[in-house]
Parts: structure tokens; sequence; C-alpha cells
């Protein structure tokens, strides 16, 4: 199901993400707590979707896939944590600052095909 | 082995005024005339040098008392200023570290400026304890010069604690040991009072009015703190920033401190700050009241003062009296930075632009060369700029032209504001300075009362700290002779030749006072140190692995 | 070998900003044997930091070290325009060193700081800021206001030692001060809270523009009562509540330093936190991340007058963050050689120019291994700061504190091998 739908991109720090980040980048805990994002409920329903199950997340630079988690979060906002995941979706254009978008950008969200819900 | 010979020779300490005489330098010292087999082995060896100075002017190398060089403030100062120096780039040469300038330079170019100036101790304003760290950070890097740091003491937590306790023991174990810890040289009193005051959002006027958290009056804090600066016998006496500084009518606090002070030592610096008068009828309301500063300052053997001297154009002020750069800041519209630091200070900093024109900005000037004109001993008066307070240190060349040419005064003055004249009468002053007296406020003056017995003079066993100034053909060239000394010599090496630097860094010393206290008042802090402060007392002291090159300057 | 085991008391832990120096490690045969105080990140930190140590390494294969530490000076000197960058989770000795060799190189160095508080410093060029340190806070301040920061999981024990849970002189405990967050969403950090204000994403700029305009008396105009999805009469009130406060103050995260605006979000809380100085007293301070970023930018401006982006290719250092800052030279690939210290680009920068770093020959000085140890060319390994290596570090309010190393180290730290790297380049 593809939706023209969009959403703004949260990427942020957690504590699971803290503690992994310190304890071996190429640990697989690491990747566990940077591949996921979180979704408000009522947008895992509407895109019949559960926890765990992949989505395809795309912006104007980029796309990535990761498995879904319940977030506390407003319907508009999908949060990632911070990671190499997070960033494939970031772009490069600072705005002349220095600083790319992190916070507020513009991401599509597309279920992968093939996914059971 | 170093012999300058033919120099004429500015010495006020040894009371030589023009003297021709040879000087004699070994390792880093001067030395009496070495016997004839001690030069000889010299010269075997190779490590024998003549100079012939042709008879330029020599004199002590420059001591500043008074300057905003290294750590928090002056390094904010830099990152919120990049306007400030992208006019005026320092590219690496040699073994030269690159940089900036202008009014906030960075640490390297800060050394190279004034060791260009034949200047070679320099006295760091101001240093909030707790991040005294960073200033011997800094100092690492800020080449060529002797330098040290006054610790910021007039609102700090346990010193307001001791001296409300009436714990005058406490009080100066207390200081001692901060003194020790933080690697500083001597007591810095800003505000007393008044930066607590501005932290719990009061305002104090005058040195009698109590309202702080310990009740105490900016009275009781500077009498306990000239006092314990005395007794402790500290190299430098206790170096005060005013109550009031800044605001029109000061002249009466600043009167009232040096009345209260009358039995011990001080040192007022950028009493310039410290010299308004209030005139109520007229429209600017600021007048000069040089003429009751200098006064007192002619009549009080225990007191010196630096000047402050405002300097027109681009300046940066910063100063731990965090009230002033906020009255600053509303004033003149200007960006404005506070840190207000636990337990012991505030701080503030605020660009700011003095013009020749602006009738308040010349009465300030004006104030300034009245009162360096007006005292009469120039053993009592030092030039500083505050810098980069009233104008950068690299003006002071230009502050020596003005006091030894009326005529410079008086082209100046025919430049600024038309009314100038109603409020100051610096343009009757005819005095004019001599260069024994320029000797004597620009290096031996500030040398004594820091209590450096090895500098500012070139008397056998002086640290061989020398300038060398070309010869002044006339007044016209003051400043160019003064601001491009031929050669410098630091520590018995020379760092300026052909009014070039040598490309290669040296480090200079850092000067310490480590006065003595009992062991036991770091348990007297310890419970509220633990409680109130956000680090442990056990990470607070700088360790010496922070001076490369340290020299413990006695106290008395 | 069988030594007695020794505690070591007020340890600093470099994780992150908040340089937390009471920790307390039980050390035996140079092994951490218990750890306490320490918050949840810190903890992991220590227990792993002997582990998944990386070695010197030329493409992949293990060399001497002094083998890679010369390889690293072939690439530096040969390069025509190379990028320093990292430095935040590094001692002031390694960044000042890392000053010099860029320096030496003509290079651009940059710190972690542009895609993290950099957008505030540049706000702070613009206006200024009023700003105290954390001890100040936990004393004085009556009203605590998180803006787009979330120390519950950035900085775990901030609460407990600065601020919200902190135990102060005039503020004794979490009853004396009034908590407000602002953020996006409901973070940790907003459940601690008296008030949470949802901002609707990257509106930060009206809210604040519309306190600094309630705070001076005017009422913005708002079709549906709401600015950036707050209600006008909340932020009314609000705005009265922050003049009465005696010393308020703001802790401001990421959350205005990345979102739209950037470094206009911060100025306008700059501004904001400024004005209100008229009535009591109010304070910010950034929520900074890594250990030692804000040594960063205070040794980059020390020694160039600069915070970071910064290039030396004429000698003397020249500044433009959005030039010479390293996500901009990465994407616009402008640099030919990469010299990355204490740091992960590879997981923290945008994918695209983190990409470029396989392009180019990339060295990496750091103690673990990481993901842009994976891509480098010169992997060059150290002693880990605070544990085998000593220094200074700068806390988020720029208090400088002294690590003290408490473990013996296989491996020279950061400062010496960037010291000898750039004595190599000297004697080229």
């Amino acid at each position: 199901m593809a939706d023209k739908r969009s959403f703004t991109l949260i990427t942020g720090r957690t504590i699971k993400q803290g503690m992994a980040s310190v304890s071996g980048k190429n640990n697989q805990n690491y990747e566990d707590s940077t591949a996921y994002v979180e979704l408000n409920e009522n947008i895992l329903e509407e895109y019949n979707l559960s926890e765990g199950k992949k989505i395809l997340l795309y912006t104007d630079s980029g796309e990535v896939e990761l498995s879904c988690k319940k977030g506390d979060l407003p319907e508009e906002i999908v949060f990632i944590p911070y990671g190499p995941q997070a960033n494939k979706l970031i772009g490069t254009d600072t705005d002349g600052t220095g600083m790319p978008s992190s916070k507020g950008k513009k991401v599509m969200i597309k279920r992968k095909e093939g996914e059971d819900s | 082995m170093i012999r300058l010979k033919n120099g004429i020779i500015y010495d006020p300490k040894n009371n030589k005024s023009a003297v021709k005489e040879d000087i004699w330098i070994k390792n880093e010292k001067i030395v009496s005339k070495p016997s004839a087999e001690e030069i000889e082995s010299a010269k075997n060896q190779g490590s024998y040098q003549e100079i012939d100075l042709k008879e330029k002017i020599v004199m002590p190398g420059g001591v500043d008392i008074h300057a905003h060089i290294a750590g928090p403030k002056i390094n904010t100062g830099r990152v919120l200023r990049p306007e400030d120096h992208r006019h005026d780039n320092v590219p690496k040469k040699g073994g030269l570290r690159s940089g900036v300038g202008s009014t906030v330079p960075t640490s390297y170019v800060t050394g190279y400026r004034y060791s260009l100036m034949g200047y070679t101790t320099v006295m760091e304003a101001a240093g909030p304890p707790m991040k005294a760290r960073h200033i011997h950070e800094e100092f690492g890097g800020l080449p060529f010069i002797d330098k040290g740091f006054l610790v910021l003491s007039g609102n700090n937590y346990f010193v307001l604690k001791f001296i409300k306790e009436k714990n005058k023991k406490a009080l100066k174990d207390y200081l001692a040991w901060l003194i020790n810890v933080t690697g500083a040289f001597g007591l810095k009193v800003v505000n007393p009072g008044g930066v607590e005051a501005w932290k719990e959002g009061k305002r104090l006027r005058g040195i009698e009015e109590k309202g702080t958290h310990f009740n105490l009056s900016p009275r009781e804090i500077l009498l306990a703190l000239a006092e314990a600066n005395d007794e402790l016998g500290l190299p430098h006496p206790v170096h005060i920033h005013t109550n009031d500084l800044g605001s029109p009518g000061n002249y009466k606090t600043t009167i009232s401190t040096l009345d209260l002070l009358k039995d011990y030592r001080k040192h007022i610096t950028h009493i310039q700050f410290s010299s308004y008068g209030l005139n109520e009828e007229s429209k600017i309301k600021f007048v000069s009241a040089a003429d009751q500063i200098a006064e007192k300052v002619n009549n009080d053997d225990k007191l010196t003062v630096d000047i402050g001297q405002i300097v027109f154009g681009e300046v940066t002020t910063m100063t731990a009296d965090g009230i002033l750069e906020y009255n600053l800041h509303k004033l003149t519209g200007s960006k404005w930075v506070n840190t207000d630091v636990e337990m012991e200070t505030g701080s503030g900093i605020v660009p700011m632009n003095y013009k020749k024109k602006n009738l308040i900005n010349g009465i300030q000037w004006a104030i300034g060369l009245e009162l360096f004109l007006k005292i009469d001993d120039p053993w009592k008066v030092f030039l500083t700029t505050d810098h980069p307070n009233a104008g950068p240190f690299t003006a002071y060349p230009w502050i020596i032209k003005l006091l030894m040419s009326r005529d410079y005064r008086l082209k100046m003055i025919s430049e600024m504001h038309n009314k100038l004249g109603n409020y100051t009468d610096i343009a009757e002053l005819e005095r004019e300075y001599s260069l024994d007296e320029i000797a004597v406020i620009t290096r031996s003056g500030p040398a004594r009362a820091l209590g450096l017995a090895n500098k500012g003079h070139i008397g056998v066993g002086a640290d061989a700290d020398i300038t060398v100034y070309s010869r002044l053909e006339s007044k016209d060239k003051i400043a160019e002779v003064f601001a491009h000394p031929e050669i410098v010599i630091k520590s018995g090496k020379i760092i300026v030749e052909d009014g070039k630097l040598v490309e290669k860094l040296r480090e200079g010393k850092t000067l310490v006072a480590r006065p003595d206290y009992d062991k036991n008042i770091s348990e007297i802090i310890g419970e509220d140190f633990k409680n109130y402060y956000s680090i442990s007392i056990e990470n607070y002291p700088v360790s010496d692995s922070y001076f490369n090159n340290l020299e413990v300057i006695p106290c008395s | 070998m069988n030594e007695e085991s020794k505690t070591y008391q007020n340890i600093i832990c470099t994780f992150c900003g908040a340089l937390c120096d009471d920790i307390e490690i039980k050390v035996k045969n140079n092994k951490i044997e218990n750890i306490k105080n320490a918050c949840a990140i810190s903890r992991k930190k220590y227990e792993h930091a002997q582990k998944d140590r990386t070695v010197p390494q030329i493409k992949g294969k293990e060399v001497k070290y002094n083998k890679a530490v010369s390889a690293a000076a072939e690439i530096l000197s040969s390069s025509r325009n190379p990028l320093i960058y990292g430095l935040s989770s590094t001692t002031a000795e390694a960044q000042k060193a890392a000053v010099e060799l860029a320096e030496k190189c003509g290079a651009n160095i940059d710190s972690t700081s542009s895609v993290c508080h950099g957008p505030g410093t540049l706000a702070k060029q613009l206006v200024g800021m009023v700003s105290a340190t954390l001890g100040e806070v936990k004393n004085r301040s009556d009203m605590m206001i998180f803006w787009g920061a979330n120390p519950v999981e950035a900085h775990p024990n901030h609460a407990k030692r600065y601020s919200i849970l902190s135990q102060g002189m005039y503020r004794k405990n979490r009853k004396d001060r009034e908590i407000i967050v602002f953020d996006v969403r409901k973070t940790p950090t907003a459940k601690l809270a008296d008030h949470f204000f949802q901002v609707k994403p990257n509106s930060d700029f009206e809210i604040l523009m519309a306190l600094q305009m309630l705070v001076s008396g005017r009422t913005p105009t708002s079709e549906d009562g709401r600015i950036g999805g707050i209600e006008l009469v909340k932020l009314k009130d609000l705005a009265e509540k922050m003049k009465k406060v005696k010393y308020g103050s703001v802790f401001y995260g990421m959350g205005l330093t990345m979102s739209r605006g950037k470094y206009m979000n911060t100025w306008a809380a700059m501004s904001l936190v400024r004005n209100l100085n008229d009535y009591g007293r109010f304070v910010m301070i950034p929520m900074r991340g890594h250990g030692n970023v804000a040594g960063s930018e205070i040794t980059m401006a020390w020694q160039t007058g600069y915070p970071f982006a910064v290039n030396f290719s004429r000698n003397y250092p020249r500044y433009n963050p959005g030039e010479f800052s390293a996500v901009d030279l990465l994407a616009r690939r402008e640099v030919d050689a990469a010299f990355i210290i204490a740091s992960d680009p590879a997981a923290s920068l945008p994918h695209e120019a983190a990409e470029y770093l396989k392009k180019i020959p990339t060295i990496v000085l750091d103690p673990h291994w990481n993901l842009t140890t994976e891509i480098a060319d010169v992997v060059i390994p150290s002693a880990v700061k605070g544990i085998g290596a000593s220094g200074t570090v700068y806390r988020m309010d720029h208090v400088p504190l002294q690590l003290r190393k408490f473990l013996d180290d296989s491996w020279p730290d950061d400062a010496s091998a960037v010291s000898r790297i750039g004595e190599l380049i000297e004697n080229d």
C-alpha cells in the first residue's frame, strides 16, 4: 500500500541507544537499538502494521527499511534513534550552518510488499 | 653571556636616567661584569654575544598590571566576535603559530603583540577560581611573556561566610588555600557584594548598603579582604574594582573605599571608570571627578592605581561585574554574554565602540588623562587600558604619546566634541611625561606594586627582561618608537630582533604566590563544598601538571 | 600476579557533557571490578572500556603502531585539502595538538559541535547568551525549562546532580522548582515535568517569538488561538510566570538546533532569556552531548579565534560554518583525506556525507572499533580517556576538569598520537 501522506521525522537519543553506543558499535545491540522506527498506535493500525513488522521510509535524501514499534507520539511524528539507519534519511543540506536537518524532516512511509499484517 | 654596550639606560628603580652603561646577561639574569676569565671562557665556548646598542633607549621589559589575556572571559569574547578577527589575520611563520588579532586576539597573537611592544610580564586581571584550570591551559599557549592571574574573591561564598562569622583565621586560611589550589598570584575583588546581589536579582549602591544572603555591606567585605591580604603578606596588595564602577557620581564610592582602607595596602584598578562626577544641572549629568580622586591618590602612600585609559574605537568589554555588563547591554543594545559562576563570581561581556565625537566617551578619555597628569608621583599610577575593556593593549604607545606631548593631546581634542571643555580641564594641563616617568608607569611601578622584585629594573640580579627602543628623534615619533622596539630580551634570550619576532616559540613563566595555610581549612569548607558546588573538592585544585615553568613569588 | 584491589573516588565520567565527577571505581589487576554512582550509560561505558579495543591497522591488516602513525602522516602530508574531524570525545590536550596539526597541513578542522550545538554558538555570536554554571542553577533556579532536550535519556544523572531533583542551597528539592518541558513528543523528561508543552514540529521559533512578545506585554495574533500547536492562553500564563521567578533556567537541546530555523531557534531562545533579565534573573545552558565537545570549541577558540569550522589553507585560520564544516565539505567532495579523532561519523553524519569517507583516504584515531574504523584506511588505537589516559575536559557549562587515569593502557593517548603525526610531517 503506497501512500502520499507525509510524516515528520524526528531523530534523537534513547537510553538504549546511548548504552549500546558505548558497548561496541559492531554489536547486535547497537543495531537493535538504532534500527527501528516508532509510530503512533493509530498509524500502525491504519497501515495495518504490528510491532516488529518492516516498513519502508523515504525522504528526498534516501530510504531505509526498519521494523516498527509503537511510540508515545503524535500521529504526524515518526521517531528513529540516532544512528546509521536514521542518517540514511537525512540530507546533507545544512542551510549554510554546518547542521543538517536531523529533526523535522518530511518523510513518507510505505508498507513493505509481502509483509503480513 | 650577552654584553649590551652603549645603551642609554632608563632604570628608575636604580636611579639611572639616561645613563650609558654596559649590561651583562648570564642565563636568565642580569649580572655584574664577569671576570676576564669568565668572558674568555664564554668566548671560547661560542656563547658570548656582544651587541652595540648605539645609544638607543634601554628600559626594563614592560609590565602590565591588569589585562584580560587568558581564561573563560576573554575566550568567550573570542567566540562571540568573529567580526572582530576577520580583518586581522596572523599567518604562521617559521615556528610561530598562526592566529587572529584585534580586540580579543588569540592566545599566541597576544603573546606576540606584547613581545613586539617590549612587554615581558602581564597579569591576567580576573579569574574565576572554578575555571582556573582553563586559564593555565591558555597560559601554556601564551608565548614569551611571564604571566600570572588574580583570583576573584569579593563575592565568594566562603569569603562572605567567614566574614559574616567574623572568623578571621578561617578567612585567611581559605584565601591562602584558594590561591594555592588555583595557581593564582593575588586576590582580585570586583564589586564586592554587588555581584552576589546581581545573582540574587538585587542591586547594591555604595559601600554601606547590606542586602545579600549573608547580609554584609561592601564595606565589611573590603575591610576584611584588605586586612587578610596584608596579613598573608601576599606580594601584591588587594586588587580592587570598586563598587558602582561606571556610574556617574561614583567617585564618592571610590573615595569612601579609599578612606575605609587608608591603613591597608591596596591597588585600585582602571580607576578612570571609578572617577565619574555627577552634575544634575548638565544635560548629560556626567562630569570629571579626576581632581577629587587625584587628590586622594596624592595623599595616600599605601595606594597604587592603574588607569584603564579609554582608546577610541572597537573594544570588547568584559568583567566579573555581571550587573555592569547588563547595564552596558541596556545602554548600547549590543550582544551580551553573562556567566554566573556558582559560589564564586559572575561575569559579562558586551562589545562597544568608543567614539571620538561622542561627548561622554570624550569625557571618559579626558578623565583617564587628567588622572595621569594630576597624580604627582608616577610610582602610584600605571598605564593600562584594562584590555580589552577601554581599549586594546596595542594602543599603549599612543597613550604614551598623549602623556609625553601636549601638542598631540590638543590635536586630539580639536577632533573631539566641541563642548568637551565644559566638562574637563584636560586642554589646560601642561604637564608632559619624561622618559623616566614613562619607564615608571609602564614597568618599574607596576613591577613594584606587584611585588616582583626581579622585574621592572635592570640592576644586578634582575630577570634579564630588557627592551631596546630606537632613539627618540622627535616627539612625532613617540608612538612608533614605543610600538616597535628594536630588540626585546626575555629571560636572557633575544625574542625580538630588528623589530621582528624570532621565529621560534618560547614559553615564559607562570608567576604564582604560595601563602601558607592551615590544611584543616579543606575540612572546614568540605561540607558546604560537597552540598553546594557541582564538582567534588578533590577535582577542584589545579595540579602541577599544568605548570611547565613556574616561579613562586615569596610572601613577606 | 594478584594485587590488592584499589578504590578510586571522584572519577570523572567522560560520556556526556554533564561530566559527573563522583564515580567510584574499584580496580584489581588493572581491571575494573566495581562501579558506583554511574548512570546506566556510564556503567556500560566502563564495563566495555577494555573490550573491542582497536589495534593499529592499515587497509584492514594489523601493523606496528609506529607504522600506522607514519601512514597517517603520509596521507595528511600528501593531501591537498584534508579534513580533521571529531574531537569532542577526546581531551583538550589532543584538541590542541589537532589544531596545530591542522595548521601544519593547511587542513580544515571541525568538531562534532557543528552537527550538535554549533547552531547555538552561531546564535550566541549574534545575540550573546546569559548563562551560568550548573551549580548556580542547582542552588538558585526556581523554574527550569527543558526545551528540545531529553536529559533522562541523554544525560541520565543531570536531573539528580544539577537540575530537577538536585539539592541546592536556596532550592532544596523538587518541590522548590517548577519544571517545564517543551518538546515535540512526550519524552521521559516530559513525564517528570509540572507542565509539558507539546510543540508542533518545526514551530519552536514561532513559540519563542510569541513568548518574547507576551513577556513584553504584546499579544500575538492567531486564528485558532494556538501558536505552534500550543494554546495561546497557556503561553500567556507561562510568560507571566517567567517574569515572576527569581532565577529561571533554560536547558536546550537538539530540538532547537536541528529543526527548521536551526540557529535562529536558538537566537530566539537566547533573546527571550536575555529579555527576561529585565524582570528577575534567567539563564540558559546548552545540553552538550559529548563529554568534551565544549572543550573542542574552547580549545579551537583560544588558538584560532573561532569555535569550529576552521580552514587553514591560507596559513591563518578562516571560519565559515556551511563552508568549512564537515558535512558540507564531505557532501561537496571538497576534501581529499580525512583524519577522524575520537568520533564515529559513519554512524553520526548523514549517510551521503559519511559515504564519501570511503572514497578518500581516511584515518581513524579511536580506542574502540566503530562503524568508521570499518571503512578506514588507517586505524590508530589509543588509550581510553579518563580510564587509561589523563587530560583536561570541559563540562557543558565550561567548567574544566582534569581526568586522572587509573588503569594502564597498551597504547599512547590521543594527544601523543596527534603530536607524533605532526612531528613526522614537520620533519618530512
